[in-house]
């Protein structure tokens, strides 16, 4: 290199080789900036170890229902890839599903770069996203001094621990960690109802006394017909159903799916799809029922021996005539029969077809009917859930294998203990509804509304903790509501959230905690009901950044609150896992020890042949009465009676629901809306995910006749609207969806624009804060809109 | 001063003057800017100088001069634009880690990320924050490529010094410019503040000066 080239064309603009030297020329000093600063992210390292891979079989603890063993191989503290299960895996006796597109695409979670990577706090206004990164120390100390403060000032019932249910799919979790915390330290503010499931729940013990009412689903092989009523397991992934339901379809079983949209369940199982108007089953049901008595085709003998409420020979004592189930279906009282052509005016499925499903259902001995838990999230999801297990009782498919008792289905199976979270002092409880009145009127909770175990509440909501969960705004009905009463820093006056990414949910945060995934701690991983094991959930990678596991961070909370020693009992995540599998098998002695669980991966609980709900009780009677007051089924439930409530009936009849089909409110919103869940996310969980939004794009479901008359073709923005919001996504016009209702899938992230208008398809904008009557629940699937071309 | 010696002078302050640029690119990406340590730079004598033979650096400076009278706002919204950009919790709109434009699947830690740390280790070297955060970071590889021009300066063996250059080479070639051009265009997009569109260009202008560079180092060797 010689100075006749460094020297030749001096000014150039951009750094080039020449001009460098141009600089370094007339430097006089070479050293300019050594030592100034410098960044030392390497080190020398005379202990390399290149690790070979290894492939670690754990599962998710998300609240996903496939709870599917997945293979992480892991090399040099990378997992590299993610595969499933094999063939030869399947454990007949307790499968569980081949990881789906949600478990084969685990790493797109774990390594997405917009993952929370450092605790944070909030500097903007609150809900206006804007974050700055914190120490761990500082965020910590922040909790501590708000939590004491507001207990001090507001009382412990003033502190609540929100919804997390994204990680409910393992034992430990957050939600139930900060319940731990809080009940050890004064107490808190609880809320009960599932908002999953809740309202059958609470229904279908007046019919059986019990919500239990499913068998297990090997003894559906003997069924020779199956109604899939608003079930969906093709795209919820409901525990290992699929499973089963394959093997139906394949030994020729007849099986039809009612929903007012063609699912892929509908898809890939039905012989026959019988779209409905949401909301309208019982009108549907009652007609169903008026067919099966008027042909004589109900079970006397089950109906004389074991049910209550069914003709006016079989009433309780104290109710005055023509409230049975036979009067009403004759229309005794009202005059009107529920025949197949009354239903259909009502419910738009053809007479004809209403009397040839009751027919088929009632002559295919057994017959399975089973209920999904969309139609539920109804305003009238509790009459409907009450409604699918009158026609089970009429006739005659409880406790039998190949029938189905109907209502919850719940399926009693053996789980493991979680960490006890102690009584709780604070005594009122509220409904998961009532969440944002208690923060801004407590004196709105009252009984009627679902306030439990008080009279009033003693203070307002002034503290939350939202860990794991996206239900403080995204799967929140009515967000615009919602959104005001959470920006409104005087109401709750801290928020702490932890989570993955900044979903809508934790943008309202006053201080962003990053959580850590499944890869990252330890857990035993749950399956739903139905399936019946516990997978290790493994700690196999290390923490991504600074992200800590909520145990981490509660117990130093604890700690600073004064409770540590209380909360930890000195014991680590490990610790936790060994006592859970030491409880466990004080009830269940086959319960593997930690080391045993860690050798063998998946534990299996087996049983002595199938499960058929209501067995004992059918098979004698005497000894095995049903746990309601008659110990008898009771189609007609003198407890619904005595509420003398016009939206509770003591027999499951219809009643138009508000803001449904039969609503006024139609002339101005004339659309029905409902949601699915779709096979791409549980619940919200990876609306963000780059691959799984490519698997379905959030677009709203129109049938060709509604597009038509809006002028609306596939592909158009289009805008759905009422009077609580406004969502703007494209159209997909399609067949798939009954003329009268649009749908659109559930939990896809709210996105507003600068108007407020949420153009990341949120149902939830459009959704009402009712509640339903009994369960004092949510009705999620219940909402009247308009669709406009834009 | 003879021919000899002052290319040998003019080599040494070469190399110095590299690891000068990359050390400041590394300073502007690792984090939110410090008003102090920006004037410091901005008042060195040769600044002036860099600045007229780099696009990169004028604009860098002509947004540290704005600080220059500040009460404090201006830097708070240097350091508001940096965590929007680099630290989060918002969605990063230029991320800084090589396995996000070159991986398979767009992620951190994929294949790419572990032959960059294959990389580091030929040399001994392993990155303090392993398997808790990506070894492909911007500020990461610089650091790496630095590293190798400091053992340059230091190595009097002209084999050594050319299986040096050679490394620094491939390591350019096979990393750093495959994907921070692409970097660098997303980064300019996503932000108005000077400050960053002047260190996007700067990286540009610097890593195509490595390439001109290194090859050239070499042949003079």
């Amino acid at each position: 290199m010689s100075d006749k080239n460094i020297l030749t064309k001096i000014g150039e603009s951009k750094l080039s080789r020449r001009s460098l030297l141009k600089w370094t020329g007339i430097a006089t000093v070479p050293v300019i900036a050594g030592g100034v600063w410098s960044t030392k992210y390497l080190s020398e390292n005379k202990n390399i170890v290149e690790a070979s891979e290894t492939i670690v079989p754990t599962c998710s603890t998300l609240d996903c229902g496939g709870k599917c063993m997945i293979k992480a191989h892991v090399r040099d503290g990378v997992i590299t890839r993610i595969s499933a299960r094999s063939d030869k895996e399947l454990d007949e006796a307790n499968p569980y599903m081949k990881a789906c597109v949600r478990g084969r695409s685990y790493r797109k979670n774990q390594y997405h770069p917009d993952r929370l990577k450092y605790p944070m706090k909030r500097v903007g206004k609150r809900g206006e996203g804007k974050f700055e990164r914190i120490s761990w120390e500082e965020a910590v100390a922040t909790i501590i001094k708000e939590t004491k403060r507001i207990t001090e000032q507001y009382g412990p019932a003033s502190r609540y621990v929100h919804q997390g249910t994204a990680v409910t799919g393992g034992t430990i979790g957050g939600a139930q960690l900060a319940r731990r915390l809080m009940a050890l330290s004064g107490g808190f503010l609880n809320y009960y109802h599932s908002v999953s499931m809740g309202n059958t729940a609470a229904a279908t013990p007046y019919t059986y006394g019990t919500h239990q009412t499913g068998n297990s689903l090997d003894s559906l092989k003997d069924s020779k017909l199956i109604l899939l009523w608003g079930h969906n397991p093709s795209e919820t992934i409901f525990g290992n159903t699929l499973h089963y339901y394959k093997k139906l379809k394949e030994a020729g079983i007849k099986i039809i799916s009612i929903d007012p949209r063609y699912s892929n369940t509908a898809v890939a199982f039905a012989d026959e799809w019988i779209p409905l108007l949401p909301g309208t089953d019982n009108a549907l049901m009652d007609a169903m029922a008026y067919v099966i008595v008027k042909e004589n085709l109900h079970n006397k003998e089950f109906l004389d021996k074991f049910v209550v409420g069914f003709d006016e020979e079989h009433m309780p004592e104290g109710v005055p005539a023509n409230e049975s189930l036979v009067s009403y279906l004759f229309g005794k009282k009202d005059g009107i029969e529920k025949t197949p052509e009354w239903a259909e005016r009502i419910c738009k499925v053809p007479a004809k077809k209403i009397t040839e499903l009751a027919r088929e259902y009632a002559t295919a001995k057994p017959a399975a009917l089973i209920q999904g838990w969309g139609p539920q999230r109804h305003a009238s999801g509790e009459r409907i859930a009450r409604g699918g297990t009158m026609l089970a009782s009429i006739t005659g498919n409880v406790g039998v294998s190949g029938g189905w008792a109907s209502g919850y289905g719940g399926i009693p199976r053996k789980f493991p203990m979680g960490i006890p979270v102690p009584d709780n002092p604070v005594k009122e409880s509220i409904s998961i509804m009532n969440w944002t009145d208690a923060i801004t009127d407590p004196s709105n909770v009252t009984p009627e509304n679902g306030l439990k175990d008080g009279d009033k509440l003693t203070s307002n909501i002034k503290l939350i903790y939202n860990l794991a969960g996206n239900y403080l705004i995204n799967q929140q009905p009515d967000i615009n509501k919602t959104k005001k009463i959470l920006e409104d820093e005087s109401l709750v006056e801290f928020i702490v959230a932890s989570d993955h990414f900044l979903t809508p949910s934790a943008k309202y945060a006053d201080i962003l905690l990053p959580e850590t995934t499944f890869f990252e701690r330890w857990n035993i991983g749950e399956s739903w009901a139905s399936g019946d094991y516990i997978i290790l959930s493994e700690k196999v990678v290390e923490n991504y950044y600074e992200s800590r596991s909520d145990y981490d961070w509660l117990s130093e909370v604890a700690q600073g609150i004064g409770v540590g020693q209380a909360f930890t009992e000195g014991r680590d995540e490990i610790g936790w896992i060994n006592y859970i599998l030491d409880e466990t098998r004080k009830v269940e002695p086959d319960t593997p020890t930690f080391e045993e669980f860690k050798k063998k991966r998946i534990h299996y609980w087996r049983y002595d042949g199938p499960r058929i709900a209501f067995k004992d009780q059918i098979e004698d009677p005497v000894n095995h009465p049903f746990e309601t007051p008659s110990g008898k089924i009771e189609i007609f439930s003198k407890r619904l009676y005595d509420m003398n409530h016009s939206e509770i009936p003591a027999i499951p009849t219809y009643i138009p629901e508000w803001e449904g089909a039969e609503d006024p409110l139609k002339a101005t919103y004339p659309l029905q809306c409902i949601t699915w869940k779709g096979r791409n996310r549980a619940n919200s969980t990876f609306a963000n995910h780059p691959w799984l939004k490519e698997v379905a794009e959030q677009v709203l479901w129109i049938n060709p006749a509604d597009a038509e008359k809006r002028g609306i073709k596939k592909g158009d923005k289009v805008k759905i609207y009422n009077g609580r919001g406004t969502i703007m996504i494209a159209a997909e016009v399609t067949t798939r969806i009954m003329p009268g209702v649009v749908a659109m899938q559930a939990g896809a992230w709210y996105d507003p624009d600068k108007n407020g208008v949420d153009t990341g398809g949120c149902a939830n904008v459009l959704t009402s804060q009712r509640i339903t009557p009994l369960a004092k629940g949510n009705a999620h699937q219940t909402m009247l809109v308009e669709v406009q071309k834009t | 001063m003879s021919t000899i010696e002052s290319s040998q002078w003019n080599e040494a302050s070469l190399l110095q003057n590299r690891l000068y640029i990359n050390q400041f690119i590394r300073f502007i990406f690792d984090a939110p800017s410090n008003r102090q340590q920006l004037i410091t730079f901005i008042n060195h004598p040769q600044w002036k100088p860099l600045c007229e033979i780099s696009e990169g650096f004028r604009h860098i400076d002509d947004s540290i001069q704005e600080l220059r009278v500040d009460n404090g706002e201006k830097i708070k919204r240097l350091q508001e634009e940096y965590n929007r950009l680099f630290v989060g919790p918002n969605a990063l709109p230029a991320p800084l880690w090589e396995s996000v434009y070159l991986g398979s699947e767009h992620l951190l830690f994929e294949e790419v990320t572990l032959e960059v740390r294959k990389c580091y280790r030929q040399y001994g070297l392993t990155f303090i924050r392993e398997s808790k955060e990506p070894d492909d970071h911007i500020v990461i590889e610089l650091e790496f490529l630095s590293y190798l021009i400091q053992k340059t300066i230091d190595c009097e063996d002209v084999e050594t010094k050319k299986r040096l250059l050679d490394d620094q080479y491939s390591f350019l070639n096979n990393h750093l410019l495959k994907w921070c051009p692409t970097f660098c265009e997303l980064l300019s997009k996503a932000t108005q503040f000077e400050l960053y569109q002047g260190a996007a260009l700067l990286l540009e202008e610097y890593l195509n000066l490595e390439k001109e560079l290194i090859p050239a180092l070499k042949e003079a060797l």
